[in-house]
């Protein structure tokens, strides 16, 4: 009797060895199976879809299938065409279909300024650390940061206030509710006589950082009053900030790889911002703030202005 | 039509017409296109300029300070045509106003206002407002793949901004513009007409010679060739011309052949006319000359013959020799008859020579009755016709030659005897206010039409059967005629073949 319930409870722990090995073996298949969802945009914007891909190539060994969104699209009918668990969701279409597969599949999203919510993945906003650490190498005499901040980038900047301790900086941050407040606001901070070791932190926020209203004026009077004006946006160096963060979107694809592996352990959403980022700088700027630079600093320089 | 222009100057005239009303026009279109476009460019530059304050207006109104105002304002004004310019809020609080002073009312039309208009206009300016927007929306459509998400965008007006723009350099322009298309038009038109003038001269000049060369022809009758140059229409007229000059030269060279043939032949024949007519007239008045010495050589020994006769008779009387008696009154008839006939000969003659008078004295129409009642009588008795004399006329004194007259009354009437068997001979005399008539009427065989034509005609009487059958001279009629006429007056004859003859004889008194 007792060689027979052995017998029995070998077999029992058997089967049950088998049914887990092959479970696990159809567990590994599918994660090495990833899909990318990303819209078809226009040149030169690709190039930013391209780069990431590649990363997320290099960051990921199994296999990668792609499928590109059109200007339209039926959502549920990109839904049935992902058949991986794995998701890398990138730019606003792909935000959409994230949104629709988030609860049945792993999914990470990037190549978006996105905030913590119920959607994991790397936002296009810079970390502060870095910008931080940026501001300090090209401007070191700076010992002042304003940043004005409305819902939109406020993780961020309670981020950055964490971050400046750690980095010495006086941070002085201005919640606005609208753009109102926020002109308002800039308009007393120049009204302000002494600005000198001061630096404008532009975050990347539709509404104190707006491109049309916001940026033009204030680059216009930082210019006048020679205040360095440093941005999370690539494009408003062009237009005479000091310096910008450009994202390095390729190591976003390594990153998202790296994230869309913790979230297998993790369930909560996890957002991060871009702790690696290059740099354009607008050497005018530079030199109207009389700041000047090594060859070794300008080498580092992701892009310069004027080109 | 008619013109009393030449076709040069009417197409010169149509022509420069043509192209006066054709710059005029064109200058008037062309001012007006310009005008208006320049009115369209100066409008386009007033509302961007309005537009750009407009949109540099966000952070000053936003800022709600007039300070942020300043530059934008300095740069609205510092346009030569802005006098002035001011930003107003959107919910029309006056104590927003940034810019000068306005006359017009902080709302004045700009409610409803979607981009830069004219809310006011004078002959002076406009005054444009354009809508402050607030857009908060800053991506592009592509790049708005990866912006911000759930954005909340902002779009409102948020003010006005207002410009008073000058229409004086527009007008300026306008009138520059005006001014330079007038000033193009006409030195253009004057040039074009100058230049069509001198065209049309050249192109009508081979015309106008033509011309010339046709007057010069027409008024010297000259055949003058003219150049066969210019248009093709032109010269064909100058060859056909030509042609017609070259033809007519031929033709009167003809003539001229013809005529001096002609004259020739003229002149020959003149020549043997003269000589036939001087011959005629020679021959004539000898054959007159020859008639009256033959007549009166002839009537002399006829008397002598006559007056030897009643000598002869008389002693035959004497002698009752009755039957020589008869003969000598044959022989006496006959020399009478003879001394007649060359009577009338003598006549004529005298007719034919001039050299008749005439006798003119003072008659009374009774004596002349009277005189005839004697002598017709017995010509009427011989062919038993009965003879009427009808003197309506009673005691009337008149002039004439006695002779003459009774000469033609009785040759008429003893015609009329004579050509009448048992039939009728009237003499009717009448007078009327300046005439004298008589008028002899038979019932005798009367005179055909042919024999009317030439009954008056020297040595002419009726057929040769009628002559047989009636003596006569043939010369009674034509000395008749002859006499009435010298004395001024005229014989009528009205005559049917076989009816009688109705021979009237008026004379003036």
């Amino acid at each position: 009797m007792f060689r027979v319930n052995l017998w029995l409870s070998l077999f029992k722990w058997f089967v049950i060895f088998i049914s887990n090995t092959f479970l696990l073996f159809s567990l590994q298949l599918k994660a090495d199976e990833l899909t990318v969802v990303y819209p078809v945009v226009k040149p030169p914007y690709d190039e930013i879809f391209n780069q990431i891909r590649d990363g997320i190539a290099e960051g990921f060994p199994g296999q990668i299938s792609e499928l590109k969104l059109a200007n339209k699209f039926e959502t549920e009918f990109v839904k049935k065409q992902i058949k991986t668990h794995k998701v890398i969701a990138l730019g606003k279409g792909g935000w959409i279909v994230a949104k629709q597969i988030n609860q049945s599949k792993s999914v990470v999203v990037g190549a978006l300024p996105i905030q913590p919510d119920e959607l994991s993945g790397i936002s296009l906003v810079a970390s502060p650390k870095s910008l931080f650490s940026s501001l300090k190498s090209l401007a070191p005499t700076v010992k002042k940061i304003i940043v004005l901040y409305s819902s939109s980038s406020s993780w961020n900047v309670e981020q950055a206030k964490n971050d400046a301790i750690q980095m010495e900086y006086q941070l002085e941050a201005i919640r606005v509710n609208n753009i109102q407040e926020a002109v308002q606001a800039y308009d007393n901070l120049f009204s302000v006589t002494n600005l000198a070791d001061t630096a404008i932190w532009l975050p990347l926020d539709p509404i104190t950082a707006n491109d049309k209203i916001i940026v033009p004026i204030i680059l216009e009077k930082a210019w006048s009053h020679k205040v360095v004006v440093f941005s999370s946006k690539p494009n408003h160096a062009r237009r005479g900030a000091l310096f910008a963060a450009v994202p390095d979107n390729k190591f976003i694809g390594m990153e998202l790889v790296n994230l869309l592996n913790q979230l297998d352990v993790q369930q909560k959403p996890i957002v991060k911002p871009m702790k690696v980022i290059k740099l354009a700088v607008n050497l005018r700027t530079a030199a109207h703030l009389g700041l000047n630079y090594s060859n070794k600093q300008k080498a580092n320089f992701a892009f310069t202005f004027p080109e | 039509m008619n013109s009393q222009l030449s076709i040069k100057s009417q197409a010169t005239a149509i022509v420069v017409t043509g192209i006066i009303l054709m710059m005029v026009i064109l200058s008037i279109v062309t001012t007006k296109a310009v005008n208006q476009q320049s009115r369209q460019l100066m409008l386009k530059n007033a509302y961007q300029i309005t537009q750009g304050l407009a949109n540099q207006s966000i952070y000053p109104i936003l800022s709600g300070s007039k300070e942020n105002a300043q530059s934008a304002m300095e740069q609205v004004l510092g346009f030569q045509s802005v006098l002035a310019a001011r930003i107003i809020l959107g919910d029309g609080q006056s104590n927003f106003i940034f810019g000068g002073s306005f006359d017009f009312p902080i709302q004045a039309a700009v409610s409803n206002l979607e981009n830069a208009q004219i809310t006011f206009e004078t002959n002076q300016f406009w005054l444009i407002s354009s809508p402050v927007f607030l857009n908060t929306n800053n991506g592009e459509e592509n790049e708005s793949q990866i912006d911000y998400l759930n954005a909340t965008h902002q779009e409102e007006i948020i003010g006005y901004a207002q410009v008073i723009y000058s229409k004086q350099n527009l007008v300026e322009a306008q009138n520059r513009i005006t001014f330079t298309i007038s000033l193009i038009g006409i030195v253009s038109g004057a040039a074009l007409s100058v230049l069509l003038y001198i065209a049309l001269v050249r192109l009508f000049s081979p015309l106008d010679r033509l011309a010339k060369a046709m007057a010069h022809a027409q008024k010297t009758s000259e055949h003058t060739y003219a150049d066969e140059t210019g248009a093709k229409e032109v010269r064909n007229m100058a060859h056909s011309y030509n042609n017609m000059m070259r033809v007519l030269a031929e033709h009167e060279e003809q003539l001229r052949s013809h005529k001096d043939i002609l004259e020739k032949e003229v002149e020959l024949r003149t020549r043997e006319l003269t000589q036939a007519r001087d011959s005629a007239l020679t021959a004539s008045r000898h054959k007159t000359e020859f008639m009256a010495n033959m007549s009166h050589e002839l009537r002399t020994p006829i008397q002598s013959i006559l007056g030897y006769g009643e000598l002869i008779n008389e002693s035959l009387m004497l002698d009752e020799n009755f039957e020589l008696l008869d003969d000598m009154d044959k022989i006496t008839k006959n020399a009478e008859r003879l001394l007649a006939m060359i009577n009338s000969l003598l006549d004529l003659a005298k007719i034919e020579a001039g050299k008749l008078d005439l006798q003119l004295i003072e008659l009374n129409i009774d004596r002349i009755v009277a005189d005839i009642k004697d002598v017709i009588p017995p010509l009427a008795a011989k062919n038993k016709n009965r003879l009427v004399i009808n003197s309506q006329v009673k005691n009337f004194k008149f002039f004439a030659d006695k002779d003459k007259l009774e000469q033609v009354l009785i040759n008429l009437l003893s015609n009329a005897c004579k050509f009448t068997e048992n039939g009728e001979v009237s003499l009717v005399i009448s007078k009327s206010a300046q005439y004298l008539i008589f008028k002899i009427t038979d019932t005798g065989i009367g005179l055909s039409e042919e024999q009317q034509s030439y009954i008056f005609e020297e040595f002419r009487q009726v057929d040769g059967g009628q002559n047989r059958k009636f003596s006569g001279t043939g010369l009674g009629l034509a000395i008749s005629k002859k006499f009435v006429e010298l004395m001024g007056g005229q014989i009528q004859l009205k005559s049917k073949l076989g009816e009688g003859s109705c021979f009237s004889v008026i004379l003036p008194f």
